[in-house]
């Protein structure tokens, strides 16, 4: 070989390099092309330091030495994570953020976060270049060195990308000449200047040692280390082992999807394909390797997508949204084509694709479409059942990037501010997509027993405050009809009444219709609160269910029930379950402290219907159904839902059908609401016609109120219900452990309430 | 003046064009993504037209400034058409008023959607949620393929010129309410979200607006984000509520000085400076405090 832009002969030592841009397999292709090809290395080198380079060398040893064959394939996705002792306060700010382009999006998260501990991790991503180099190394049975300064402060490097990362399969040296004076783009000269005179000196060492040396790391270092190589005041540095005592630190992970798929090429299709047409760097393995074409693999996700979709087996639930949609697709692929051309993809990733069809299409088919190009073999705590999960932390302000572990026995971890090593290009989360991920939710699920448990308070104070600012922005909102003189604009049309009588009294004034915002005069009292329907994800669900939250009216305490004529009376005709509210949606079970009985359920709610106000204690819902003469909720003689459906049928008349669950919350209302049924949904959410008729029938005007007019990080919030077993059966106290677990302080979000509304019935009941 | 063109042998008089004042409007930071969503949007070819797009967010985040923006890198004329609750279907078309010219009684004014079809500018329809339904009803004809709209005043169809584009925005909770029909919306692709500026590009574009004093205002800032963390209940500050704030905390120094400066000099002061960075070493992290008390004040009795 002759010295070029990526090969360099020093004494009679070789080095060949892939600079590469992380995560993407382009580079990792040329890796392995390297390694099993005539010209084989003797060691490798990559940018990770000593220790973080043996530490996954080790644990990719004990994976096993079969992994890349077609049975056994490199598992996706795991990490080593280790406590970043030298930077106490994260050291890239960006790298902890995950906005819509990977920068910190709300202006309070990144500054909150700052006090959190700080944990490094290295992806093991099978289409990083590295990591590739490890496997190499490791299936070749030669040296790996690590040449990079361990626990060093990783600046944000964005480089500029003028092509997709495809085009360097074919000519990388062509494809690196081109970006190298890019790459660097967003250096911080301090500290790469250092890292680079440290990986030029090892790399000098290394190549005194082995004659024919392969080494990959971040394209934006290579120029200079190139430059370093040739320059004779940089000496050849020998120190290459690693610190084995400082092993202990490191900390095999899964890493969940939801923050995997940040690390992986486009989408994650794409690292299953590669790992499926990977070819092993053992001698002799069989060369026969087809390259893999991003472009044909998202165009089949996206026609895959498009069948499930509008192929007709959802009827019920995308109805209203199915039409507009398939209209929308000509011009979503479209839209898809030109944001690429102005990105500079020849293939769209997952963040594109999902950001144009956020803006293009109905959330239903954003979910469907989601779930599609996350649909690979992820690696669960089924296959690594001794393994933490590291994710994102799910307590955090829905933007801010801390992770938290989850280890084996259920529980979690705190948050923590993550940093990923090495610095590539910045993963942009897309958090408040929930993914059902069938591995945690298998190892969470346990016998959910027959204790007595209460909605965690601080989720009630948030549900409730969400449904006063609701009512508050539908005060707002109120339109009444006035009259008024023409002066140029028709309004709503010509009042014939006003004008006549107008002309009666000699006046020749003419009148229009107009609306006017009413005055705002009304107050929110506490009966106006219920009953309220909150819907959080509109879209389908095959594994959510019904669950029924109520109140047993005989378990109630005596000295609590002030009528008992009417209390005796209610039970002997309706029954003695009161039902306070009725949700649809995941339920998994987070267990307490270990040798209690206590427990913790987490759900994850798609949407919900409250009769009685949610943060309500026993003392509280027994006055609150006196006042209410046990006439606000359903009551009945208690089971599954099935049993309730019944009583609706028996007594309201109301069919519930199960074709869609958002119209069932709706019409379970409407036999309870008031002049305005106060319903929270997505902004692109409509009541079906069977509802708003059935309103109308009612005298009961559905009153929608956005998503978009609460803070994000509320809603997605309170889309995850947490029950909790208090302390004493009416709900007054919780355990202090639980706090711990649910992450989030027992009296948190309690200011989004009046005192009046918290100290209801109180008062009353000390007396 | 306005231009007059000829539409059907009718001479009609056309909108001016708007084009920003840059000396007080901020330099945009930052927003790279949603200005490549919007170029995306606009571009068109032979078999699929210009999209549409809408922007959507709260007050004072920058969708305007973003709209201006676009008119600067496309270099096309800028028509702006203001929505609210009084707009009728004819507003958006064609109006008519009492002519200048004493030779004729009546002249017809284009509106900016139309002038900017005719001419191939943009048009931008601000908060289009508070137009009501019924008059949006001549867009559709105007957002899909058909790219023409009629003029029951006029008498005549104008169909666009080809570099011809269109944009709206409206806040969030405008959208409420569905407030726009299906018609629209549905035509009204994409949806772009405008999100609250992050901490960085806040912090840089209060730089930007308030140059020559970087290390002051580096402890300026820090203040203004631990004022906002203590006093402010609500979300993450907008552009406008940092402008805003600076700017009345700049004055209030400066009216301070300049207070003190007649005391000691007995001589009346001048009114507020206009040059606010040659008086910006007065304001001190105590003015903004002020400021900022009440501004939340402000804030919880609108609330």
């Amino acid at each position: 070989m002759r010295d070029s832009l990526l090969n360099i002969s020093i004494d009679e030592s070789f080095l060949t390099a892939v600079p590469a841009v992380h995560f993407h397999h382009s580079f990792a292709e040329h890796v392995n092309q390297i390694c099993w090809g005539s010209w084989r290395p003797d060691a490798i080198a990559v940018e990770l330091g000593p220790e973080s380079a043996l530490a996954a060398e080790g644990w990719i040893r004990s994976l096993g030495n079969n992994r890349g064959k077609e049975k056994n394939p490199f598992p996706c996705m795991l990490g080593i994570c280790k406590p970043d002792r030298k930077n106490p306060t994260p050291c890239n700010p960006h790298a902890l953020t995950g906005g819509r382009s990977g920068e910190p999006r709300g202006a309070f998260s990144g500054h909150n976060i700052t006090h959190s501990p700080l944990v490094s991790m290295l992806p093991l991503t099978p289409t990083d270049s590295i990591i590739e180099a490890i496997r190499c190394a490791v299936e070749l049975n030669i040296p790996l060195y690590g040449i990079d300064i361990e626990n060093i402060e990783d600046p944000n490097h964005s480089g500029v990308m003028l092509q997709d990362t495809v085009m360097a399969k074919e000519n990388l040296d062509h494809y690196v000449a081109l970006h190298l004076p890019f790459a660097g783009h967003g250096r911080d000269d301090d500290i790469d200047d250092k890292r680079e005179e440290v990986m030029a000196a090892r790399l000098k060492g290394i190549l005194k040692r082995h004659r024919r040396v392969l080494f990959t790391g971040g394209m934006g270092h290579w120029q200079r280390i190139r430059s370093l190589l040739t320059d004779s005041s940089i000496r050849a540095d020998f120190h290459l082992e690693a610190d084995t005592n400082a092993l202990a630190d490191f900390r095999p992970v899964i890493v969940h999807p939801l923050l995997a798929y940040g690390f992986i090429d486009k989408f994650p299709l794409i690292a299953e394909v590669y790992e499926r047409q990977r070819i092993p760097a053992f001698p002799g393995v069989h060369r026969d390797r087809k390259r893999i074409q991003p472009a044909l693999l998202f165009n089949t996700l996206f026609e895959k997508t498009c069948q499930r979709f509008f192929g007709g087996s959802h009827e019920a639930e995308a109805g209203q949204y199915r039409h507009i949609d398939l209209h929308n697709v000509p011009a979503l692929k479209q839209y898809l084509i030109h944001l690429c051309m102005i990105k500079q993809l020849a293939t769209p990733d997952l963040n594109t694709a999902i950001q144009a069809a956020e803006s293009m299409m109905s959330k239903e088919f954003c979910t469907d479409f989601f779930a599609r190009l996350m649909e690979i073999p992820w690696a669960s705590p089924a296959s690594f059942p001794d393994l933490p999960i590291i994710k994102v932390s799910e307590v955090t302000d829905g933007n801010a990037f801390t992770a938290e572990y989850i280890d084996k026995a259920g529980s979690r971890s705190t948050s923590f501010a993550l940093n990923i090593f090495p610095e590539g290009p910045l993963p942009e989360l897309k958090m408040n997509m929930p993914l059902n991920w069938s591995g945690e939710i298998q190892r969470l699920t346990r016998d959910s027993g027959s204790g007595y448990l209460r909605t965690w308070p601080a989720w009630d104070h948030l549900l409730t405050g969400l449904c006063l600012h609701a009512q508050q922005k539908a005060i707002l909102r109120e339109r009444q009809k006035v009259s008024i003189s023409f002066e140029g604009s028709i309004g709503d049309g010509l009042d014939v009444k006003s004008t006549i009588r107008a002309c009666i009294r000699g006046e020749s004034t003419i009148y229009v219709k107009d609306l006017r915002p009413r005055p705002r005069s009304k107050k929110t009292g506490i009966f106006d609160l219920v009953p309220a329907v909150y819907i959080f994800h509109s879209g389908r669900s095959r594994t959510s269910k019904w669950v029924i939250h109520q109140v047993c009216l005989n378990h109630m305490y005596p000295e609590h029930i002030k009528n008992p004529d009417l209390f005796h009376q209610t039970i002997r005709e309706k029954g003695e379950w009161a039902v306070s509210a009725v949700n649809f949606g995941e339920k998994s079970c987070v267990s307490g402290p270990i040798g209690r009985t206590e427990r913790v359920t987490l759900s994850l709610i798609r949407g919900i219907i409250v009769f009685i106000p949610v943060y309500f204690n026993g003392i509280q819902e027994a006055k609150w159904l006196e006042d209410t003469q046990y006439l606000t909720n359903p009551i009945y003689q208690g089971g599954e839902f099935e049993q309730l459906k019944s009583n609706y049928l028996d007594k309201h008349g109301i069919d519930l059908s199960m074709t869609n669950w958002g119209e069932t919350l709706i019409r379970m209302a409407i036999p309870f609401a008031k002049k305005n049924l106060m319903v929270i949904a997505p902004d692109d959410y409509n009541p079906t016609k069977l509802a708003r008729d059935e309103a109308k029938r009612h005298g009961t005007g559905i009153q929608l109120v956005p998503h978009s007019a609460f803070p994000e990080a509320q809603i997605f919030r309170a889309a995850y219900q947490h029950c909790v077993e208090p302390l004493d059966k009416e709900g007054l106290f919780f355990p202090e452990w639980a706090d711990g677990i649910v992450q989030t302080r027992v009296d948190a979000f309690k200011n989004m309430m009046p005192k009046k509304f918290l100290n209801y019935g109180m008062e009353y009941y000390q007396n | 003046m306005k231009e007059s063109i000829s539409i059907g042998g009718k001479n009609v008089l056309a909108s001016q064009p708007y084009v920003p004042n840059l000396d007080f409007i901020p330099e945009l930071i930052g927003r790279e993504s949603e200005l490549k969503m919007l170029i995306a949007a606009w571009m068109g070819n032979r078999f699929h037209p210009p999209l549409a797009p809408l922007l959507v967010g709260v007050p004072g985040v920058g969708k305007n400034r973003i709209v201006y923006q676009m008119a600067r890198l496309t270099g096309k004329d800028l028509y702006i058409f203001q929505g609210h609750e009084d707009v009728t279907a004819e507003d958006l078309a064609c109006s008519v008023r009492f002519s200048d010219d004493p030779q004729q009684k009546m002249d017809y004014v284009l509106s900016p959607l139309v002038t900017a079809m005719k001419t191939g500018g943009i048009c931008f329809i601000d908060e289009i949620g508070k137009i009501r339904p019924r008059a949006l009803a001549l867009l559709a004809s105007v957002l899909d393929e058909r790219r023409y709209i009629d003029s029951i005043l006029l008498g005549e169809r104008i169909a666009a010129a080809k570099g011809f584009r269109f944009i709206a925005a409206t806040n969030t909770n405008d959208l409420a309410d569905n407030a726009m029909p299906d018609f629209i919306r549905s035509r009204m692709r994409p949806v772009i979200r405008i999100e609250y500026p992050c901490r960085e590009e806040l912090d840089r574009m209060v730089v930007m607006q308030f140059p020559g004093i970087e290390s002051q205002l580096k402890t300026l800032l820090k203040c203004f984000w631990e004022l906002w963390a203590e006093l402010s209940d609500k979300n993450p500050p907008t552009y406008r509520d940092a402008i805003y704030l600076f700017s009345h905390a700049i004055n209030l120094s400066e009216y301070e000085k300049r207070e003190k400066q007649r005391v000691s000099l007995c001589r009346k002061p001048e009114p507020f400076a206009s040059d606010t960075v040659r008086h910006l070493p007065s304001m001190t992290p105590k003015h903004l405090k002020m400021v900022f008390e009440n501004y939340c004040q402000k804030e919880r009795m609108a609330s």
